[in-house]
């Protein structure tokens, strides 16, 4: 280990309590900080203490008020990597318990420090290059689908707001929406499973749905639309993948709605004017699941002012253990709270999940597209 | 989550689910559960009675399992869903691909049917 010279607070930490275990190089110790939205960002460990705080010269700096400006410490003491909290104000706790003394890491251990997490991993050398390149494909995948989102719509007969929030791993969600004359078209997808596969599987039905690539099908019927991408992407020849979508078409000077569902959550029709809030619910089986599936379409008209809500499964189903209940109700009661600016309803209801998850990363994409009728 | 297979009689499986059917859950069980349900051969009768949440991935294990049984020419039928989870089947149009019953004798009937 290098013996810092400069007089820094690095050797103010007494090492007496570290064991001079067995150094060995074709092992890499990292730390992973995982975030909503971004890649993960992975710390090598190298032989100096490695400072966690709210400020510089901290080596991995977080933010927010329960992280001390110095909060713990951790280093490598030949192969073995423990954890000091520097008498921060909140803790610094290890898989849930708070640091007294040192503590020593185990592969997979969960450093919380403030709202943030960080992983302890222990890999082989090869293992970790093969980690690193997975996290670039992820890391591209999703710049692909952020790449294929429309921009957000700020006037005109038909607004649009939304947020997409992918998981570390991408949950494979899409949404998408454009102008068609009199007639405005909006979908939204969740395909099953996670990874870049089920990313890239989404990214293919939107250059679909932007390319209008459904030979002979009218794309303002929203059952033949699912119908067609039922029969191109079935299950069996897209390696067991199938995902659920909601799209409707709506005639914009009659303000008439029609849409249909492939096992996708409900849109919520919210008309603040008169408080009226209601589901729009449609049965259908998820794209890729039933050859020959026969969709059907609904059609209700929409009031001036009119809210339509579609969201995917990150925004409703949360981990079985999270602070309250949570479901459809709160969802739907997040989203048309009343006498809130209707372009912050996404971004509202995320803040509400990420609370209710606490440090804990999302484990599905979440997605929600708001639009507002003038 | 766990999955259990009893032959119950000739021809007929009874493969009973217990535990939350989220994605890593099922990740633990699908390669098991699909290898012994293509070798068992015959009817399957699905006991969800103890599976309290079922996710996508939970779907795509049971849209696998139907196709298997279908492919031999055999039926799949289920039984005790939970309301929560039967909401979701409806939405997703399931039960007419695995239709359900309201006990274990009239799925056999479904079966036999």
């Amino acid at each position: 280990m290098n013996e810092p010279t400069d007089g820094t607070e690095r050797t103010m930490v007494s090492r007496a309590a570290v064991p001079n275990g067995p150094v060995d190089d074709t092992v890499v110790h990292s730390l992973v900080l995982e975030a909503e939205g971004t890649t993960p960002s992975r710390h090598p460990l190298a032989d100096v203490p490695l400072i966690v705080g709210r400020v510089v010269p901290a080596a991995i700096v977080l933010e927010g008020s329960a992280v001390s400006r110095r909060h713990c410490m951790i280093d490598r003491a030949g192969d073995l990597v423990r954890v000091t909290d520097l008498g921060s104000t909140n803790g610094t706790y290890v898989d849930g318990t708070r640091v007294g003394e040192p503590v020593f890491l185990a592969d997979g251990a969960l450093i919380q420090v403030g709202p943030h997490t960080l992983r302890y991993e222990r890999r082989r050398r090869e293992e970790a290059l093969a980690a690193a390149s997975l996290a670039s494909d992820i890391a591209r995948a999703r710049d692909y689908v952020n790449a294929l989102l429309p921009p957000p719509i700020s006037d005109g007969p038909v607004q649009a707001a939304w947020i997409f929030q992918p998981c570390a791993a991408l949950g494979g969600d899409a949404f998408g929406y454009h102008r068609d004359g009199d007639w405005f078209h909006a979908y939204i997808l969740d395909v099953a499973g996670h990874g870049v596969g089920a990313a890239m599987h989404s990214v293919s039905v939107m250059n679909v749905m932007r390319q209008q690539a459904l030979p002979g099908t009218d794309t303002r019927d929203p059952a033949a639309v699912l119908a067609a991408l039922n029969d191109m992407f079935d299950m069996e020849k897209h390696h067991g993948m199938y995902f659920t979508m909601w799209y409707g078409v709506l005639h914009v000077p009659s303000r008439r709605l029609a849409y249909a569902a492939a096992g996708h959550h409900a849109a919520v029709l919210h008309v603040p004017a008169t408080g009226e809030v209601r589901a729009l619910p449609a049965r259908g089986a998820g794209i890729g699941t039933m050859p020959g599936y026969a969709y059907r379409a609904a059609m209700v008209e929409l009031p001036a002012g009119g809210r339509l809500h579609l969201f995917s499964d990150g925004a409703v189903e949360l981990a079985e253990d999270v602070a309250e209940p949570w479901g459809m109700a709160q969802v739907t009661g997040t989203l048309c709270a009343p006498a809130a600016a209707w372009a912050e309803g996404p971004e509202r209801l995320y803040r509400q999940v990420r609370r209710l998850s606490g440090a804990r990363p999302l484990d599905d994409d979440f997605s929600v597209l708001t639009l507002q009728l003038a | 989550m766990q999955f259990e297979i009893i032959a119950i009689e000739a021809g007929v499986s009874r493969v009973v689910l217990s535990g939350r059917a989220d994605a890593a859950a099922v990740d633990g069980v699908e390669a098991a559960l699909n290898a012994q349900i293509h070798a068992s051969g015959g009817h399957v009768v699905l006991d969800l009675a103890g599976v309290p949440f079922m996710g996508s991935l939970g779907i795509r294990l049971l849209i696998s399992l139907a196709r298997t049984v279908a492919r031999r020419s055999a039926r799949i039928a289920m039984t005790g869903v939970q309301p929560q989870v039967l909401e979701v089947f409806e939405t997703m149009a399931l039960l007419d691909l695995i239709p359900h019953a309201p006990d274990h004798e009239a799925a056999l009937a479904l079966l036999a049917g």
